[in-house]
């Protein structure tokens, strides 16, 4: 393991305002760091509570090198546990999704009821007690059907992030909607750098022909229009709805409400609605799209006629792989009231060619040539945002000093 | 081909025939269908043996059974034909599939 003054050397080499240092992207040191002090230690948006519609449902996933699982216990309420067996260790649910009224694990059968009690551990002494052994929990948030876990034994504080989710996402009825698509896509690059792409749009115009249909790409600080008399009407409208708009946020999330392109109502190919029956029903699903985002991982669109989830889960220094949900209402009949292909379509085409952009990034950073660059400001915001985030978050974890209070002093 | 009959009701005990091996095999009075499997050689997983576990889980495609099970199978579960080997016992001929 790279020592941690190391690290702290690397961090303070990085000139503000500026990309990492080669490292950063490629250093299988720095990776088992990132997973430690990052995806150890963050929520996570994992899905949708609708992916766990009955009691023994489950979503099973490795973070880093920890396989979890997401449960719905028998009451209906979801918990997470460490997906490893309290014997000697065992994944206990492959990887993916599937039902069980207990789980159990495959290599000597200890069986765990969704509560994670220990139940039923064969050929044990007299003095072996189950209680000592229940499944390891994990922390779980469901917010307004959204799915948030963290590893962490002491989780940074969700409070302030549900208070101002929770309103503005209610009204988009995960709870009542399904999961019309999913996919993994792997992409050969660091998870940094799939996630620097995932935060700006300096690059849409050029290489999202097809998303700027409906999504604003014009440069803007915050993915919202520059259009004020636009925003101020789209305000009103929306208030006379009841619906916030934000912009909020905190250190490691953002929430805000934005307009589409005129006359655009869903991320579309031609910006009319993909689905018949819409998950929030106003202005003919014309509500823009509710974008929520959050350190380290992940943003969503939250449309009037479906929803998108964007989560990265690296697997490697140069291997990550984007988790990709589609919701629509629960009611919405596929084939009639909406086909996946046309469904999937602007995202797909855009996730294939932000990897193809994040693989190419990572080809030339890997090489000699590379020195970090700057960011536009006015470009970029979200992606500094982030790095910096980064770089604060990896000197709280090996204990050094913050290049803030370094800068103040 | 086995031959559901009468006569798969007998003194040696209630026809079980399991697929997809297609072993056909006898239950005695007081002897679960994992136990008879056992005790015929027929390949069957198991762990717990109290109907916790859900190894031995069978779909049943056609019978009876009386089964005591504790929570390895939801209630769902067993209306969709599933049982646990391991706590049921035929009331009529079965057939039973090993998923």
């Amino acid at each position: 393991m790279r020592r941690r003054h190391e690290l702290c050397d690397l961090l303070d080499e990085r000139r503000p305002g500026y990309s990492l240092p080669q490292p950063f992207y490629n250093d299988p040191d720095i990776y088992a760091l990132d997973i430690e002090g990052v995806f150890n230690a963050c929520w996570l948006m994992i899905g949708f509570s609708v992916e766990l519609p009955k009691p023994g449902n489950y979503l099973a996933m490795t973070i880093g090198r920890t396989p979890v699982v997401v449960i719905r216990d028998r009451a209906g309420a979801i918990r997470g546990f460490f997906n490893s067996c309290r014997h000697r260790g065992a994944q206990i649910c492959q990887d993916g999704t599937g039902r069980a009224a207990k789980l159990v694990c495959p290599y000597h059968q200890w069986t765990y009821g969704l509560d994670g009690r220990l139940l039923h551990a064969g050929a044990m002494p007299e003095n072996f007690d189950a209680n000592d052994h229940p499944l390891r929990p994990i922390h779980v948030e469901v917010v307004a059907g959204a799915i948030y876990i963290c590893l962490a034994q002491t989780p940074p504080d969700f409070a302030p992030f549900r208070r101002a989710l929770e309103p503005m996402l209610a009204p988009h009825g995960f709870e009542n909607a399904k999961l019309a698509h999913q996919y993994v896509l792997v992409e050969k690059a660091n998870w940094k750098l799939v996630m620097e792409n995932g935060r700006e749009c300096y690059h849409c115009a050029a290489n999202h022909p097809e998303l700027g249909i409906s999504f604003p790409i014009g440069i803007s600080a915050n993915m919202s229009i520059e259009d004020d008399t636009r925003m101020r009407g789209y305000c009103q409208r929306m208030a006379a709805h009841g619906l916030e708009v934000g912009p909020t946020d905190g250190s490691w999330w953002q929430i805000a409400r934005f307009p589409l392109n005129e006359g655009m109502i869903s991320m579309s190919p031609d910006g009319a609605p993909l689905v018949k029956k819409p998950m929030l029903d106003l202005d003919g699903g014309d509500t823009g799209s509710l974008r929520f985002s959050i350190e380290p991982h992940n943003f969503c669109h939250a449309l009037g006629d479906y929803a998108f989830m964007f989560s990265v889960l690296p697997v490697g220094p140069e291997e990550t792989h984007v988790v990709a949900k589609w919701l629509v209402h629960e009611d919405a009949v596929e084939g009639v009231d909406y086909d996946v292909p046309s469904l999937i379509n602007t995202w797909d085409m855009t996730n294939r060619q932000d990897r193809d952009l994040a693989e190419n990034n990572q080809r030339g950073v890997n090489g000699l040539g590379y020195l970090p660059g700057p960011y536009s400001p006015k470009a970029e915001g979200l992606v500094l945002r982030f790095i910096d985030w980064y770089c604060e978050r990896m000197r709280a974890h090996i204990g050094a000093p913050s290049a803030r209070i370094a800068e103040v002093a | 081909m086995l031959q559901q009959s009468a006569a798969a009701h007998t003194e040696a005990g209630i026809s079980v025939r399991i697929l997809p091996y297609d072993v056909e095999v006898f239950v005695r009075p007081g002897e679960t269908i994992l136990e008879a499997g056992l005790r015929c050689g027929v390949a069957l997983a198991s762990s717990c043996r109290q109907g916790v576990c859900g190894t031995c889980r069978l779909h049943k495609l056609s019978g009876e059974v009386e089964m005591h099970q504790n929570g390895g199978l939801f209630e769902d579960e067993v209306e969709d034909g599933d049982i646990l080997a391991c706590c049921s016992y035929p009331l009529t001929p079965l057939v039973l599939e090993w998923a």
